[in-house]
């Protein structure tokens, strides 16, 4: 079998070096098209929902989110978890929010002076801010698209998510939105029974629906238009952990002070949902579906062309065998011939993939509507995808050699 | 005994319903070291008889024995590796791989047979040297005369020391000069002891050999030496 194989390798190998090398390079450019086919749709279909995820996490949750029961209007003794998280070694920094429903109204002047017109009002989550801790744990501070973020100064100001603007979430999508609305314009915000004009001093826009459907102020402002109903009512914490720390220890110390009867503790994956889970399963199916149909296109290209080759040398495919060099021997050399097309494709691919789309897509996100979607691949991925195409084209190189090394000696010599 | 033993080999081709018969039923017995020309004119047979000879095709009937291995009983398998092992062949295209160097040409029957590649190299090339081909080693064929591709071809078939040498028409692309040196080899070779089966349409070639075998119509026709045939006195060719 050694035998075999070197002088199949021997036969392979002076083809590859002395034949047309524009055949050569066609084959190799169509099995590295094939290659990132395989790897990008899928990679920016999962991208797209690992883009939200990591937006959700980054701009909203954190790495841990606590949040009150569904069933409370607030987080009960929420000293206690201030008190937990204050003494967890593990927890780099954290942000207490306050989280009310409300309303906000754009243009109520107006309304006033016409109230037989629709009202420019929606219903938001109210939520107040410490805005030094909330800074030191998600990019919502930094996510503005308009005006500034707010300062621990602004109490006459609110924030508003993009995600409540028309320009930035057209109607047409289905929620209802404020129309003409932009920084430095009054708006009306109501909590309860309290109403409140506030001026808007920035526009966020983070592609985490959850940050951007709200409107944020200053804790101690929200604090105020609760009537003081509490002296330290709080509704959710967003935490991150320190570097190089388990997520997992982190919670389970968090549990053992016994936060798990007073809130939700999730991490980020659990608190934005399963749905996102089976929408990303989804999406790697479909990726794979249309993966699918390019790898059977490359094995139908790689087919033809062993065909053609094997074909047009059948005389000497004939000669070969004439002179003693067994079946299997020529066979291997149209698989190692496969074998070499799909590899160097592979390789081009993988260096195209790490070398410029990966870098390009880290710095140049996909502008979907609800994430900034990323090129979502893993090694593991690339592996499983270069060694389900090199062995596809095996298959397709083994093929037609089979089909022209079994034909009678002869009638290969004479072309018969 | 003798080396190759032929008994009622018959060859029909079926062409659509007709049945061609290609050979009716041929007795040969060649012994080793001689040196045998088959002749006939076009259509007679002659190509087909050698490629039974030289297994490499079935014949419809009959048996051939080569030293002392009846061939009807191996596989395709073990009739690859008893030509690679046994047999040599020269063609009339000369037939060289046209990626491969004249060198890697003669080096592949050596390579497959378990040769190193620095022993089937050494090897290649002191054939090719004898065969006065030293500086055209690293050309491939596309760059090598008519000539030269058949020497290369020679030097192919016996790089390995082969049981027995088939040669199908070797003179027939050839000028006379070129077809008188490549039968001077044929002749060194056959004096050092190789047993030689050479098909020819060249009544003046087949009168090198040390026999004749005359085949008409799928039969033999007759057989004798060159000079039991009066080959040597005629210069007409058949053809």
């Amino acid at each position: 079998m050694l035998v075999t194989l070197r002088v199949a390798l021997f036969l392979a190998r002076r083809y590859i070096v002395r034949t047309n090398p524009w055949q050569t390079i066609l084959v190799v450019f169509v099995m590295m098209l094939t290659f990132l086919n395989l790897v990008v749709v899928n990679g920016i279909l999962v991208g797209l929902i690992d883009g939200a995820v990591f937006g959700y996490k980054k701009n909203y949750a954190g790495d841990l989110l606590i949040q009150k029961m569904p069933e409370k209007d607030q987080i009960d003794h929420a000293s206690a978890i201030l008190a937990a998280l204050e003494s967890e070694p593990g927890i780099l920094a954290y942000s207490p929010r306050i989280v009310e429903a409300g309303t906000i109204e754009a243009h109520f002047r107006e309304s006033v002076a016409f109230p037989d017109e629709v009202r420019d009002r929606v219903g938001v989550a109210v939520v107040g801010l410490d805005i030094g801790k909330e800074a030191s744990v998600t990019s919502l501070t930094t996510s503005v698209v308009e005006g500034e973020f707010l300062t621990e100064t602004d109490d006459d100001y609110v924030v508003i998510g993009g995600n409540l603007i028309d320009r930035y979430f057209p109607a047409a999508i289905g929620l209802q939105t404020l129309s003409n609305v932009f920084p430095g314009d009054r708006v009306r915000i109501e909590v309860g029974s309290v109403a409140r004009e506030f001026k808007i001093k920035g526009i966020v826009r983070t592609k985490a629906d959850n940050a951007d459907l709200r409107v944020y102020m200053l804790a101690s402002q929200l604090k105020k238009m609760r009537n003081g109903l509490d002296s330290s009512p709080l509704d959710e914490f967003a935490i991150k952990i320190a570097p190089n720390t388990s997520l997992e220890t982190v919670r389970a110390r968090i549990l053992s002070y016994g936060i798990g009867a007073l809130a939700l503790v999730q991490t980020s994956e659990e608190a934005i949902g399963e749905f996102i889970d089976e929408i990303k399963d989804t999406f790697a199916i479909l990726g794979n579906i249309i993966g699918s149909i390019s790898v059977i296109v490359a094995s139908i290209t790689i087919f033809i062309i062993i065909f053609i080759t094997a074909i047009t040398r059948q005389k000497y495919i004939g000669i070969l065998k004439g002179i003693g060099i067994s079946g299997l021997t020529i066979e291997f050399s149209y698989v190692f011939l496969s074998l070499f097309y799909s590899l160097l494709g592979i390789t081009g691919g993988v260096l195209i993939l790490y070398g410029v789309l990966v870098p390009y897509f880290e710095a140049h996100p996909i502008d979907f509507p609800f994430s900034w979607g990323v090129l979502s691949v893993t090694e593991l991925g690339v592996v499983v995808r270069s060694s389900i195409l090199a062995i596809t084209t095996i298959i397709a190189g083994y093929i037609p050699a089979r089909l022209i090394v079994k034909r009678n000696t002869l009638d290969s010599i004479l072309g018969r | 005994m003798a080396l190759i033993k032929a008994t009622g080999v018959k060859r029909i081709f079926k062409v659509g319903s007709i049945e061609v018969h290609a050979l009716r039923g041929v007795d040969i017995e060649i012994e080793q070291g001689e040196f045998v020309a088959i002749i006939g004119k076009s259509g007679a047979g002659k190509s087909t008889l050698m490629y039974q000879l030289s297994i490499l095709d079935h014949p419809t009937e009959g048996t051939i024995e080569i030293d002392g291995h009846i061939t009807e009983r191996m596989s395709s398998a073990e009739r690859t590796s008893f030509r690679l092992n046994k047999l040599g062949y020269v063609f009339q295209d000369y037939a060289l791989v046209p990626e491969l160097t004249a060198e890697e040409n003669v080096m592949l029957p050596l390579l497959m047979r378990g040769d190193g590649a620095i022993s089937a190299r050494l090897k290649a090339r002191a054939v090719l040297d004898r065969l006065g081909l030293e500086d055209r080693v690293d050309r491939r064929p596309g760059r090598l005369s008519g000539g030269e591709q058949q020497r290369v071809s020679i030097a192919r078939a016996i790089a390995h020391d082969p049981v027995i040498l088939f040669a199908d028409e070797p003179t027939a692309n050839l000028d006379t000069e070129t077809s008188a040196q490549l039968l001077q080899y044929m002749q060194d070779l056959h004096r050092a002891g190789q047993t030689i089966v050479m098909v020819t349409h060249e009544l003046e070639y087949a009168a090198k050999a040390q026999r004749v075998i005359v085949v008409e119509d799928g039969r033999i026709k007759k057989a004798g030496t060159p000079k039991e045939l009066e080959l040597h006195q005629r210069r007409v060719h058949q053809s």
